[in-house]
């Protein structure tokens, strides 16, 4: 049977119409290994909000903490993540903050640290490459804590 | 027409063809998920779980030792379907297992569409008689397999899911944005998004695709290009010198993709992905040889 000229045929339109089938569902319903491969489809904002971790050291200068740091080797995993944390509770962000915190005193890399905040900032995506120096056009910090060390 | 048409669906192909994309596939399959074994087994900390293709048949992240249980069992299976060993078994055990460790891995808040077509190339590997040729499974058999439509249709199988991924994505960009995705600044405003991101996110980025993001100009011709490539790709499907140029095209827009926004689609950039295109056998002269090495051997003792 799997031989024959018509089980060719079907399985041909058949396959192409379960590749082609997330179109009939809403562009931004992702899958997985269908998907509509819209990732690159939508006009971006100008700007660009993202919530990040970031260290400070006692000089007052401050280091992104990267998705390693988070448990993933993955940049989107880590916006995700972050993403999770303006949502959550009080008691939720503060939580989240000891455990990274720790996680931060651990790490001989870091030593520096003194203090750790997840915030949200906004730039403009194509003048930050012009300025990267220039203060965001908006920042709002969720949870800040302390980097204990014994 | 008709013959058109079949030479489109199923053109004659040899067994080795198909058994070399096998090969190929399975190779980087293995390879891939070796490089990526630690993430594949651990679920990222504090991310939400969103159950995605097969991992849909859970509904909370599952226990650590069954994904290092169904890691080591792919792989395991890996090996055989790189071989061609009890393929009607490990073939689709392999797939299987393929794609639930990577649904599983895509269920923690994003989608890494650079793993897609990788995945339903080894299902359609695993679902067709794709060890009839440079296989162990073949040695067994006294005679090579003669040429077939059947595995050319297989092949064109794999040529199909890979033009119409690109089809997708060039019809969503349209669909979602219209005719201004190639017009407007919309590629220049992904590629300064994507690099600032990162750089918030402390991970790495591109410097090139930073300081092209001060260059309005260059972005539309890569615009158009893109769109065009993406829904000109079937055209693939007629395969010969066609293909090949596509193959080309399609490979500078992932080398592009990778320079100005430092994503890598491993699979593509490996030519693996575009295997389907070519005559696959070619690449593996020397496996000819030990595979007829080994049918000899091996047909033998099956006669005995």
């Amino acid at each position: 049977m799997f031989q024959h000229r018509a089980f060719h045929y079907v399985a041909f339109v058949g396959v192409a119409c379960l590749v082609l089938s997330p179109v009939l569902g809403p562009i931004n319903r992702d899958d997985f290994p269908l998907s509509p491969f819209a990732m690159f489809a939508d006009d971006k904002d100008v700007n660009t909000t993202i919530t990040q971790a970031v260290g400070l050291r006692a000089d007052g200068s401050e280091m992104v903490l990267g998705p390693k740091l988070l448990g993933t080797d993955e940049v989107l995993q880590a916006k995700e993540t972050l993403g999770r944390v303006p949502r959550s509770s009080k008691q939720a962000r503060a939580e989240f903050c000891a455990q990274f915190a720790a996680k931060i005193a651990r790490d001989q890399d870091l030593v520096s640290i003194v203090k750790i905040e997840v915030r949200t900032v906004t730039y403009e995506s194509l003048a930050y490459f012009a300025d990267p120096k220039a203060p965001p056009k908006r920042k709002s910090v969720h949870v800040a804590c302390k980097v204990a060390r014994s | 027409m008709v013959e058109l048409i079949d030479r489109l669906v199923r053109p004659v192909a040899p067994a080795e063809r198909l058994g070399a994309m096998r090969i190929l596939v399975g190779l980087f399959a293995v390879i891939y998920m070796l490089v990526r074994a630690v993430a594949m087994v651990s679920a990222p900390d504090h991310a939400k779980f969103s159950p995605a293709g097969l991992a849909k048949i859970v509904t909370a992240p599952v226990p650590g030792w069954l994904m290092i249980v169904s890691f080591i069992l792919m792989i395991g299976s890996g090996l055989c379907f790189i071989a061609g060993y009890r393929f009607r078994l490990s073939g689709p055990i392999f797939a299987a297992l393929l794609t639930w460790v990577l649904s599983y891995r895509n269920s923690f808040g994003m989608i890494w569409h650079t793993e897609n077509l990788l995945v339903m190339h080894a299902i359609i590997l695993a679902a067709t008689d794709s060890a009839a040729g440079l296989s162990l499974d073949a040695c067994r058999k006294p005679k090579p397999t003669p040429p077939s439509a059947h595995f050319g249709a297989a092949i064109q199988l794999l040529c199909l899911v890979t033009v119409l991924s690109y089809v997708l994505a060039g019809v969503a960009k349209l669909r979602v944005s219209g005719i201004g995705w190639t017009t407007g600044d919309i590629l220049r405003n992904h590629v300064a998004y994507d690099n600032l991101r990162k750089v918030l996110l402390g991970d790495s980025y591109s410097e090139l695709g930073a300081w092209a993001a001060r260059h309005a100009w260059l972005f539309k011709p890569f615009a158009v290009l893109t769109i065009v490539v993406e829904l000109s790709a079937p055209v693939a499907l007629y395969g010969g010198k066609i293909a090949r140029l596509w193959v080309l095209l399609v490979w500078s827009f992932h080398v592009g993709v990778l320079a100005l926004m430092w994503i890598l689609f491993p699979y593509q950039l490996s030519v693996v992905a575009f295997v389907p295109f070519f005559r696959a056998e070619r690449f593996f002269p020397r496996l000819f040889e030990l595979f007829g090495w080994l049918r000899g051997r091996l047909s033998g003792r099956v006669r005995q």
